[in-house]
């Protein structure tokens, strides 16, 4: 996550949350279990997420799917 | 009162002679706030292990909220790492870093300051092209 906001700061932003510390915003992104993941494509407002621990090669995967939509 | 004991101090010290460029850490916090006062000791301590090349920004949330701004903060505590040209690494950890979040931010940490990046060729080879802005949020729990 954060790796990949290093890679390219200017377009990716890499936040980790703690859920408990922030459980309006967990509430809102309907965090039951963690960890959880959201993608956020802003300029597209394409938004997805995933429950559990997600690969480098499953995240690059969603993200292209994403874009694809 | 301390957050890191001695075991932990001798292995962050350990860990922090890998550190090449200074990184700025920079605590958006709420002094009345438990855990964000808990936040800025945790740091003190870490950026205390490694002065000359770590440093630590705190501003007061409330009033600096035009600053706060400029970072996408809306929350606190947050906190974000820029590097050796005080540039925005885009990394933002929200809330207390301990337990996992605080493995995040010393590896974090170490990232910035070495330039390591731990990405497949073709993973970075794609996010440098990406075309489009990307927030990827992380829930997790200290445990």
């Amino acid at each position: 996550m954060h790796q990949m906001a290093l890679a390219n700061p200017a377009r990716i932003r890499g936040e980790s949350i703690e859920a408990g510390a922030f459980a309006e915003m967990a509430e809102a992104e309907d965090v039951y279990a963690v960890p959880k993941t959201i993608v956020t494509i802003q300029d597209a407002g394409r938004k997805e997420s995933f429950e559990g621990a997600l690969s480098e090669d499953h995240l690059i995967r969603r993200l292209k799917a994403l874009f694809e939509l | 009162m301390g957050f890191l004991n001695e075991r932990d101090r001798q292995t962050l010290s350990e860990m922090f002679r890998d550190l090449k460029f200074p990184v700025h850490l920079v605590l958006f916090y709420d002094p009345g706030q438990e855990w964000s006062v808990h936040t800025q000791g945790i740091l003190n301590e870490v950026v205390g292990l490694m002065p000359d090349l770590l440093h630590l920004e705190v501003y007061d949330f409330y009033k600096n909220r035009l600053l706060a701004a400029l970072y996408g903060v809306e929350q606190v505590p947050a906190l974000l790492l820029r590097d050796k040209n005080e540039d925005d690494t885009g990394i933002r950890i929200l809330g207390m870093p301990s337990g996992y979040e605080f493995a995040v931010l010393i590896e974090d940490i170490l990232d910035v300051s070495t330039g390591r990046s731990r990405l497949s060729e073709k993973t970075v080879n794609y996010i440098r092209n990406l075309e489009h802005d990307v927030l990827l949020r992380v829930f997790v729990t200290p445990t």
